[in-house]
């Protein structure tokens, strides 16, 4: 049952970054990639969250998709934030931002303190998640290219006769 | 080449990428590519998040430099995207020095989809974020209403002069007061929920991505000029969630 609901919920994260792409203008050929990269972020994070703390969760799911963000920029020849930032929009800390905001006005001068300190730990996870892959070098995401320049091949071929 | 042609197309092909919210270390790399076609030496292109330089040693002018303020900022995928493709032609010699300038031109001005199918886009976003934070479907009804009215605030904010913080405290005040009016009229539905999922597409996320990056880059003045934006924006953002929940709150 937790499965299926964490499917569903991927499911959603896949439309909803498709349009929060579109709200900002992504090209019409790239939309399933910047789709596909906030589906795979919030499944693994769905996931990885029922064994440990949403900040682990977050940076290894940003570190995911930090290196899908750089393969698909690699075969699509794009700049890599273009898969990068859709797909890490499902683990921004919105949800902190409402809670800091609501435990402030409620007058829970605790809680607010542990939600701020929250945000900004999840906002280190996803600098550290994204650098630690975005750091490498373009040469490191150049191993499985020789298949797709194969495959190009293989079209042209095709396509000659 | 024309040297001082080429500085300006450098300088254009930053503004853009800058201004759409491209990270300092993309921005530098372009603007020194395109230099260097001309200069393999004694080139220096350097990227602020509030202005540019660019300086080259040509051979009829001698020392040249420019500089340029960048005092818009939004987040426009698809700019970044053509200016790569142009900067990249251009850099191969694909295409002169005219040409890429023209088509910078054009890609400033082209936007890919209609204001319509962005603002209705802006309402799916955020039902769709409800769901995925585990919203009801009514909360997702009500976000796509709200998401819709961000939409319609992004819209015009982009065209009019306002301060780039106001519109993200006005789309906070749209969620917060549409949300408890919501739960007003409609019990069942979460304000909690309902929110978290409108203020989604205001949410800084490419800035703070950004400024972590910068700063882990070595960009130290770019990167805490963001993240100061950064925190701008969300408490902006939390302030207008504030106002609006209180005044039709208890």
């Amino acid at each position: 049952m937790t499965f299926l609901t964490i499917l569903f919920e991927a499911f959603m994260a896949f439309w909803a970054c498709i349009a929060f792409s579109v709200v900002f203008d992504a090209p019409k050929k790239e939309l399933v990639f910047c789709g596909l990269s906030g589906g795979i972020s919030w499944f693994l994070y769905a996931v990885l969250t029922l064994n440990l703390n949403p900040t682990m969760a977050t940076l290894i799911s940003t570190a995911v998709v930090a290196t899908f963000s750089r393969f698909a920029s690699y075969h699509r020849q794009a700049p890599s934030t273009l898969y990068h930032i859709p797909g890490i929009m499902p683990l921004v800390p919105g949800t902190m931002v409402y809670n800091t905001m609501a435990t402030a006005l409620s007058g829970q001068v605790l809680e607010t303190y542990s939600n701020i300190l929250l945000g900004l730990k999840l906002a280190g996870a996803i600098g550290a998640g994204s650098i630690l892959i975005l750091a490498l070098p373009y040469s490191f995401f150049e191993i499985i290219p020789k298949r797709q320049k194969k495959a190009k091949k293989r079209v042209k071929a095709k396509a000659r006769p | 080449m024309d040297d001082n042609k080429l500085l300006k197309l450098a300088l254009d092909a930053g503004e853009i990428m800058l201004s759409s919210g491209a990270e300092t270390h993309r921005v530098q790399d372009t603007m020194h590519r395109i230099l260097s076609v001309n200069h393999p030496t004694g080139v220096e292109a350097l990227a602020m998040s509030t202005f540019l330089i660019a300086s080259v040693s040509s051979d009829t002018y001698g020392s040249l430099s420019l500089t340029r303020g960048i005092y818009n900022r939004s987040v426009n995928f698809g700019k970044i995207c053509s200016v790569n493709e142009v900067s990249r032609a251009f850099v191969s010699g694909q295409l002169s020095l005219e040409k890429a300038s023209m088509r910078l031109k054009e890609v400033n001005e082209a936007s890919v989809y209609s204001p319509l199918t962005r603002i209705i886009c802006s309402g799916v976003a955020c039902a769709g974020f409800t769901l995925v934070l585990n919203g009801a479907i009514i909360d997702a009804l009500a976000a796509f209403i709200f998401g819709l009215m961000i939409g319609v605030l992004l819209k015009y904010s982009r065209k009019s002069k306002l301060p780039y913080f106001f519109s993200c405290m006005i789309g906070g005040f749209i969620a917060g007061a549409g949300a408890t009016v919501f739960h007003k009229i409609v019990p069942t539905a979460g304000v909690n929920m309902i929110i978290i999922g409108s203020i989604m597409p205001l949410l800084p996320g490419m800035t703070m991505t950004n400024s972590i990056r910068d700063i882990m880059e070595g960009h130290l003045i770019s990167g805490t000029a963001k993240m100061v934006e950064t925190l701008l924006i969300a408490f902006s953002i939390a302030g207008g969630v504030g106002f609006g929940i209180t005044i039709w709150g208890s």
